[in-house]
């Protein structure tokens, strides 16, 4: 399809003619004006084909003036050009350091939300969840006293290797802190901590006149 | 050594002689209750074993200290067996048998006094800190609770939901089917079930050993932070499986092999589809190692 409208424009093409003369000769009017027109430059060139100036003082007073403004320029440049990386780069830092600390906060809200602890981490703990916990702590630990010292024994084991792998996960997790997987093992890891903590007040409150 | 043949039969027969006498002295009471009704019993430590039979009534025999008494009340459907005990005296042990409709829908809880439950068809919510709890199950809802005793569920194949919490206790569930979560810190959980449609299974040290089928649209979700956990899968397995570690080994026998998933750390994971799919098996673990293979 696009072959077939094409060959009339390339036939079009090809008609055309290839060289195209001009009108009148403008070269020979050229070289006439070139001819006339002063050539100072090309006059004042040293051996080593620089440019000089007519009047030898003034021009190196100038020069060396020149020189200065140059030298003055390439400084105040160099201390701008200094001066603006480090602006744009200072900024840059504090919005990564903003950016990951905001990233930090997000990744750790399903955690915190949901379960505010640590056990040695270094998340910030809820005030409400820490009161909770602490007195889900004092009654288990009342209750656990009550308990037969095989019972009791196994109970605190219990406990301590659950927060031992809460410590480790969270450990961890501070070693990786964008993982998923070890944000969802320790919220799982803190649940059943608080499951512990209140299975023993819930079991031993559920038999009626258990002195526990 | 002729008067050595004869101390073994002489013994058995004096043990008997002295259970006969135990039972006798065991205080006995029954009072005629709703046949599908709820019966409650507590006792704090000793043993007590539940047995249903096809009567409609409720029939308690216990052996009770001078200190104790047995509170034995039927308020329309509802029963309760209580063995009280005033004061700090709550500890002593005391053994009840109860036998209750077979369709009784049972909760019993102890502190540390072990519970065997037999031929109750109806739902039961058993509870004990560290007594055992040893049932026999139908269709109906089952639900155990308890800290550091050992838990063990046998089934007759029918289909029901099963929520066992232990912490250090181990479990053993055999010949249920339907429903079933399962959680424990350090006990460990083994699980020989028909079809499975629900599964929920969590542990932090304690080890897995799980071997069922999965309903078409079964969903199995499993958990560890140290614990191995183990899966045999039964007959046609269509399912999409997603399996991760953070540390530990996942041995497949379904799919293709699991795969590096951190530049800095060990973890790996495997997700494919086995079969039509349908079913979804999510398993993870940090330290803990995975296998899953059919069976």
């Amino acid at each position: 399809m696009n072959q077939r409208l094409r060959d009339p424009l390339d036939r079009a093409l090809g008609s055309l003619p290839r060289d195209v003369a001009p009108q009148r000769d403008l070269w020979s009017q050229i070289e006439a004006d070139i001819a006339a027109s002063p050539r100072p430059l090309q006059d004042s060139a040293g051996p080593n084909n620089v440019a000089e100036f007519p009047s030898n003082e003034p021009a190196r007073r100038s020069g060396f003036q020149s020189r200065w403004l140059q030298l003055a320029a390439g400084l105040l440049l160099i201390v701008g050009s200094s001066f603006a990386t480090w602006v744009v780069v200072q900024r840059s830092v504090d919005q990564k350091v903003l950016q990951a600390q905001q990233a930090t906060v997000q990744q750790m809200q399903p955690v915190l939300n949901a379960m505010p602890a640590s056990f040695g981490g270094n998340e910030v703990l809820g005030a409400s969840y820490q009161k909770a916990r602490a007195d889900l702590s004092a009654e288990f630990e009342r209750r656990v006293a009550k308990l037969p010292p095989v019972t009791r024994a196994r109970l605190e084991r219990d406990l301590a290797d659950l927060r031992r792998a809460a410590n480790q996960v969270a450990a961890t997790l501070g070693e990786h802190p964008n993982d998923p997987l070890l944000q969802q093992l320790l919220l799982s890891t803190y649940q059943s901590e608080l499951a512990l903590l209140g299975s023993l007040n819930n079991v031993s409150t559920t038999v009626v006149g258990a002195d526990l | 050594m002729r008067c050595v043949r004869y101390v073994a039969p002489l013994l058995g027969i004096g043990l008997a002689l002295l259970s006969t006498a135990s039972n006798a002295d065991m205080e006995r009471k029954s009072l005629g209750v709703d046949p599908h009704g709820q019966v409650d019993i507590v006792n704090v430590s000793g043993r007590v074993q539940v047995r249903g039979w096809n009567k409609s009534e409720v029939e308690v025999s216990v052996d009770l200290n001078p200190s104790q008494r047995l509170e034995f009340i039927n308020d329309d459907r509802h029963t309760l067996v209580r063995v009280a005990s005033p004061g700090r005296k709550s500890g002593q042990a005391a053994d009840l048998i109860v036998q209750v409709p077979e369709g009784s829908s049972v909760s019993v809880n102890t502190v540390s006094a072990d519970q065997e439950i037999k031929g109750v068809r109806g739902s039961q919510r058993l509870q004990s800190v560290s007594g055992t709890i040893e049932t026999t199950v139908w269709a109906d809802d089952l639900q155990v609770k308890t800290i550091s005793g050992d838990v063990r569920v046998d089934g007759h194949g029918s289909s029901s939901e099963a929520d066992i919490d232990t912490v250090s206790g181990s479990v053993v569930l055999r010949d249920i089917a339907g429903a079933v979560e399962v959680g424990s810190v350090s006990g460990d959980i083994q699980v020989r079930m028909g079809e499975l449609t629900r599964g929920r299974i969590h542990t932090t040290n304690g080890t897995v050993d799980w071997r069922s089928s999965l309903a078409r649209d079964a969903r199995l979700e499993a958990q560890a932070i140290n614990g191995d956990l183990k899966f045999r899968l039964q007959k046609k397995v269509d399912a999409e499986f997603d399996i991760e570690t953070f540390n530990g080994e996942i041995d497949n026998c379904f799919g293709p092999k699991s795969k590096r998933t951190r530049e800095h750390a060990p973890g790996r994971a495997v997700r494919f589809v086995q079969g039509k799919g349908g079913a979804r098996v999510d398993i993870k673990t940090m330290n803990g190692g995975v296998e899953i293979c059919d069976d």
